[in-house]
């Protein structure tokens, strides 16, 4: 279980200080999706950050409590932060081409992953990628955008991490293929008691994979209410657009 | 006659170069004819590759078709501009940064009070009139090029992609001011996008391209209701996430096959002669190229 309760975050470098989010309080529990709802800017990528102790401490600075499944990471070293994050989380980030080393080939990448080879093969074939022996022989530059997306959300999805944080995941997705990662990410939560926290503007696909969904909207979240009610809702798009 | 263009079996391909084989032509459009009537909101859907693109390019006499015609029914220049202007996904580009945005629109057209008017429609500030380029946010340097288009006064307007790396707030915003532009301007709309929930919501005509031929084309709103081309039938199961695996799999369905139909390889309820031959199928609000339509 991750249970947030941040109650200011600050950005402050030279003279410039800025209130990004303030009063956050969620709890997220293992197979279900959730997705925060938020315009360019609204801090959604930055809330991410900030549950994993990912934020620079020279200009963010942040007070509150992060348990996952107990343990603060707040009050955690940064040496433990990452092994935190090594053993338990996976971020897909939106600009998934960057997360990977330009130097080296993708098979570096799936060297610590310890599904079978079957499923590898079968996850590749899943989401169009090229095949094993093709892909692991390719250097980042040679993916495309949507490429690198789709093999970062699967070397996370395979990992075996349990907290997986998705930052704007279609966004370099065709609607085809989008309709694939909705159905993968739904096999693997309920299979394998996942908690999933995807932040989007994508509204079609947020009310789609996700079992609850909040709006970050000034620096405040709103509560997370569940999308059965949102589904038979004509006009959802245009009432969601009010709300953030 | 209330059509504007009316586009006849036209037909686009580029020489393709490759180190062994050779190369050879690569077809990217093929049997394409439609027409665009005078007033009506158009939109050009399908997915990367389909010959969007090509398709608006040769429609703004930028590339002229292999075979085929394109015709239109007034003069493609007036007064030393094009009749058909573009909005390109880069479209802010169009702003000099350095000079003032009154100065760059008076190029175009000398009369303030048509200034004004546009400005109204595009609800721009007036006081954006007096700053450089460099000044502006990327959304007002966007509404900006915009103004520059309208300015012209052009017959058709035609819009790729205008939806891209916006926010839903914004793209709402653009669906409600592409309304105001057909309405109080009288200019003709087409608007390309692969966003098609986007497109649902203002579009007056539709066409749906796949692998460089139409699939269906006819009033948006029928089209929508009862889709009649599996393929339009797949992207519109997939806008709302009904897709299943099975539907998804296969997807090399960009094969080349210059007589058959370009769905073949993905199509569920493929006949055998579709590889060889497609039928055209005219009813009064639509025109669907299918052997074997949903019923």
């Amino acid at each position: 279980m991750l249970q947030v309760e941040i109650k200011h975050l600050n950005f402050e470098n030279n003279n410039i200080k800025k209130e990004i989010l303030r009063n956050i309080n969620f709890s997220l529990l293992p197979g279900n999706v959730y997705t925060v709802f938020g315009l360019n800017g609204s801090g959604k990528t930055t809330l991410l950050n900030s549950i994993i102790g990912n934020l620079d401490g020279r200009f963010y600075s942040i007070s509150g409590n992060i348990y996952w499944n107990g343990k603060n990471i707040l009050s955690l070293s940064e040496s433990q932060k990452t092994a935190f994050r090594r053993k338990h989380v996976r971020f897909v980030f939106q600009d998934a081409i960057t997360s990977f080393d330009p130097l080296k080939k993708t098979g570096y990448y799936f060297k610590n992953i310890t599904a079978p080879p079957d499923e590898i093969k079968e996850m590749l074939n899943y989401f169009h990628l090229p095949g094993y022996k093709t892909i692991t022989a390719m250097h980042p530059f040679e993916l495309s955008g949507g490429m690198a997306q789709r093999l970062s959300i699967m070397l996370a999805l395979l990992s075996g991490a349990k907290l997986i944080l998705l930052d704007e995941p279609t966004s370099a997705l065709d609607i085809p293929v989008a309709n694939l990662l909705k159905l993968k990410l739904r096999e693997f939560v309920e299979k394998r008691e996942l908690i999933i926290l995807n932040v989007t503007q994508d509204f079609k696909f947020g009310l789609k994979v996700s079992d609850q969904v909040a709006f970050l909207k000034n620096g405040v979240l709103s509560s997370f209410s569940s999308t059965e009610k949102f589904k038979e809702d004509e006009n959802i798009i245009n009432k969601l657009a009010d709300l953030i | 006659m209330n059509e504007l263009i009316k586009i006849e079996n036209i037909a686009y391909d580029v020489v393709e170069h490759k180190l062994f084989t050779g190369g050879g032509r690569k077809n990217i459009l093929n049997k394409i004819s439609f027409e665009i009537k005078k007033g009506s909101l158009f939109g050009i859907t399908g997915e990367s590759g389909s010959g969007k693109t090509t398709l608006i390019k040769l429609l703004a006499n930028i590339y002229k078709p292999v075979t085929g015609n394109i015709l239109y029914n007034f003069p493609l220049i007036k007064n030393g501009r094009s009749n058909v202007q573009v909005l390109f996904q880069n479209s802010e580009d169009l702003i000099n940064p350095a000079r003032k945005i009154e100065n760059q629109l008076k190029d175009i057209a000398d009369d303030p009070g048509k200034i004004t008017e546009v400005f109204d429609v595009l609800s721009l500030n007036k006081n954006l009139l007096q700053q450089r380029g460099l000044e502006l946010s990327g959304g007002e340097r966007q509404r900006i090029a915009l103004a520059k288009l309208l300015l012209v006064q052009p017959q058709v307007l035609i819009c790729d992609e205008p939806f891209s790396a916006q926010d839903p707030a914004s793209k709402l915003n653009f669906v409600e001011l592409f309304k105001k532009i057909n309405k109080q301007l009288g200019i003709t709309i087409v608007c390309v996008s692969h966003e098609i929930d986007i497109l649902k919501l203002f579009v007056t005509d539709l066409l749906i391209l796949y692998g460089g031929q139409i699939a269906e084309t006819g009033k948006a709103q029928p089209v929508f209701a009862k889709p009649v081309h599996p393929y339009t039938n797949f992207l519109l199961q997939a806008i709302e996430y009904n897709l299943s695996e099975k539907d998804l799999i296969n997807r090399n369905g960009l094969e080349n096959i210059e007589e058959g139909c370009p769905f073949y390889f993905r199509c569920n309820v493929k006949l055998e002669k579709c590889k060889n031959e497609v039928d055209k199928i005219e009813e009064s609000n639509r025109t669907v190229y299918c052997n074997n339509p949903l019923k």
